[in-house]
Parts: structure tokens; sequence; C-alpha cells
């Protein structure tokens, strides 16, 4: 190669610094990791049900919070309830506390229909009755 | 002043009465804690309690001292964990044990996952069922009754103690899983992801519906492969996991790997093997804290 020392030093120098970059993005580890958003759920409008086999103080619970709760006088007619929730493909959990004027075994059944599908869980108890029912579309 | 003779003779009774100590009726030595603190609640006033793994102590790791063994020679009944948990110094406590000694490996009992299998291991077979069974409260309340119904058959005298002591932990029991059931109902289903530092909670994901994950396997005693590492932080980025649980078992520097490469956080400490000191010094305790710690770090 001919040319001074000094002029091939600069030019290797100058094919250096332009490999530098590539490079460098290539193999630079990234720091800042970001975990990437998990797709939110569809919200959906869900109509909620309740009939039980006495009259009844109940009250619904979704994520920790009261979404509904009421009284019902009459064991004949039903009780219902519109809301719209996320209701992710591996359902929901429905926290439900009932409690029955009579004294002996009694049933509240809690439906929901989403997407035109209905669904259904059955709480029984003496007096009162908590529990957690799962709903999942299938 | 002389007392009478028949004052005195009554006095002496009373002292022996209250100087020595009621014997009790059935010597249980058992090899997990939680199973200890069962047959405490069922057995009660008539049942002493020897348990050789102590709180804290990682069953996986356990290995069969001669005092231990003495002290499982001198019980009546003996009670394990079962399904695998045991195998490696099994073979040797049957053997050593006296024939009037009952070993009962409670795990056996119950009916289980239906996703284990056993398999030949360096000669001998090993389970490779979640052994960890009492990470779910309902399968608590089944080996309340099996352990009720083994004191029962040893000492049939007072199988009406056993059955009220056992109604009354098992009273305890629902009250517990009820609390776990609601507090777990405030996270999103699809939130419910755990990875964990070794594979302890299939009956945890199975009773409350979680997906898991764990960076060791089904014991503590495996370090976990580059490749299974790798193929764990990809999962967990792909499914947006906010935090993964650990033991104290686990090589911090995988910890540390792992949050730092997958974005995920560490989530607090889990008791994955049995009781142990703090929160986890009862059965209730450790669920508590165990529950608490997943959904306040997946929430």
């Amino acid at each position: 190669m001919r040319g001074s020392p000094l002029v091939q030093a600069a030019l290797v120098v100058a094919g250096l610094l332009l490999l530098w970059f590539p490079l460098h993005s290539l193999t630079q580890r990234h720091l800042v990791m970001v975990t990437p958003a998990a797709t939110p759920p569809p919200t959906k409008h869900v109509q909620m049900a309740l009939r039980s086999t006495s009259p009844f103080r109940f009250q619904v619970s979704y994520l920790g919070q009261v979404v509904w709760e009421g009284t019902d006088d009459s064991a004949e007619k039903e009780s219902t309830k519109d809301l719209d929730i996320d209701f992710p493909n591996e359902g929901i959990d429905l926290a439900v506390d009932v409690t029955w004027a009579t004294k002996g075994v009694a049933a509240a059944e809690i439906s929901l229909t989403v997407d035109g599908s209905e669904m259904h869980k059955t709480v029984w108890g003496q007096g009162s009755a908590s529990d957690v029912v799962t709903f999942k579309e299938e | 002043m002389a007392l009478p003779s028949a004052c005195r003779a009554l006095l002496l009774s009373v002292f022996a009465l209250l100087t020595v100590p009621l014997k009790a009726e059935v010597k249980v030595a058992s090899f997990s804690t939680v199973l200890s603190e069962i047959t405490q609640k069922v057995g009660g006033k008539n049942v002493a309690v020897t348990s050789l793994i102590k709180p804290g102590q990682d069953p996986h790791e356990y290995q069969l001292t001669p005092g231990d063994l003495t002290a499982a020679t001198a019980a009546d009944l003996v009670f394990l964990s079962g399904k695998g948990m045991e195998s490696s110094y099994l073979e040797n406590l049957r053997d050593a044990l006296p024939k009037r000694v009952e070993v009962l490996a409670v795990g056996e009992e119950l009916p289980g996952l239906g996703k284990g299998a056993v398999e030949e291991k360096e000669g001998s077979k090993q389970s490779t069922e979640d052994p960890h069974w009492w990470n779910s409260v309902s399968e608590a309340e089944k080996a309340t009754a099996i352990v009720r119904d083994a004191l029962s058959r040893l000492d049939p005298a007072h199988t009406a103690d056993y059955q009220a002591g056992a109604q009354a932990y098992l009273a305890e029991l629902k009250e517990l899983d009820l609390w776990a059931k609601r507090k777990i109902a405030e996270l999103p289903r699809d939130r419910r992801k755990l990875v964990t530092s070794h594979d302890a909670f299939q009956y945890f994901a199975n009773e409350y519906g979680f997906q898991i994950d764990s960076i060791e396997g089904l014991t503590t005693d495996q370090e976990p492969s580059v490749s299974h590492v790798s193929a764990l932080i990809a999962e967990i980025k792909k499914q947006g996991v906010k935090a993964i649980f650990l033991e104290n078992t686990l090589n911090p520097k995988v910890s540390a790997e792992i949050t730092r490469e997958s974005g995920a956080k560490i989530g607090g400490t889990l008791y994955a093997d049995g009781l142990g000191p703090g929160e986890g010094e009862t059965y209730a305790g450790m669920i508590r804290h165990n529950v608490n710690t997943i959904v306040d770090a997946l929430k």
C-alpha cells in the first residue's frame, strides 16, 4: 500500500469509526426491557340474574368491589342487573354473599348472560352463604 | 399438727397426680410440618407429636439421622407427606422401623392431580407427581380426615375426641379456604400467572385457577438449565407476567438474571415446602402469607 503511514492510519481509523455504529447496535444489550403489555381483556355486556328459594338479601362483588346488592322479598320473581365489565377468556370470579329470611336450607341461583349464552351457578346455605363462583364462556 | 392418715393419703394422691405427667395415648412422629399441625389439632391432649422436619427446613434436602430414626422407632404412628417426598430415605426408614409402628404416607391417600408418573431414576423408583398437596386448602381438609381416621383406628377409646378435634380444625380450614378464594377473586383470571422458584404450586394453581411455571423442577436440588431459564424468560415476556416468586433455596444469580431479562419484578417469598418461621408458623398463616403475596404482586 502506498502513501504516508499517517494517511494509512487515518484511513484505518476512519474505517473503524464507520463500522462502530452498526457493530455497537448489534452487540449492545438493550438495558431497558419493556414487558409487552398483555392484551387487555374485552369489555362485555353482562346481564346478571338472581333467583332464590326464599326471600333474601344479597351482595355480588367483582374484583373486590361490590357491583350489585339488594333485597328481594319475593322468591317468585327474578332480580336482574346489567353491567359492562372486563370479561377475559379465562372467565370471571364473582364473590356472592346471601342471607335468607328463613333459617332452613335455601339456595340462590345466579345466572349470567354474555354474548347470548347463559350460564348458571347455585349457592346453598342455611340462613346465609358466602361463596366464590366462576363463570367461563365455553 | 398431725394430719389424719386418710387425709394425708388423699393429699399424697393429689400431689402425685399433679406432678406425674399424664401419659399421651398415641405417639406420632411426623415427617411433615403441616401434618404435625394437623395431628396436634386433631389429636389434642391424647397425642404426643414429634416433628422430625422442623419449620423452615427443606424437606427435599432432609437426611434421615440416627436420632430421628430413634424418635420414629419410639412412635406408634409415623406420618409422611407421600407422593415421593420421602423417596430418598423411605426404604431405609421402612426397613429400620419395627413392625408395630404404622407408617402412613398421607399423600398416597389423596386423589392427586392425575398428572404424575413414577419413573426409574438411578435404580430406584421416583415419583414425578407434585408432592406439595398442602398448598391447596381442600387437600389439607382431606388430609385432616385421614389423620382423624388413623388416630381413631389406633386409639378407638378417644374416637369422639378425634372427631371433635377434626371438626373444629375443618371449620377453621373451611373459613381459610373461603378467605383465600375471596382474596384471589380480587385478581382478574387473565393475570393469574404464577412463576415460582420450584414447581410446588400445582395444587394451588388447580384450586385457584392459575397458570404456573417454575424455575426449578419438582424438587429444590436441581439447578435449572440455561435453556430452561431462556425459555422461561421468553414465556414471562410473552405472557406479560408482572412478578416472579422466590424461596430461599434458589440461587440469587438466576432470579436476578430472570428479572433483568424479562422485566418482571420479584413479587416476594413464598412458603412452598410447609410451615416456616414468621407468618408461616401456622398452616393458616402460611396460606394467608402466600395468597396475599401473590395477589398483591400480580394485581
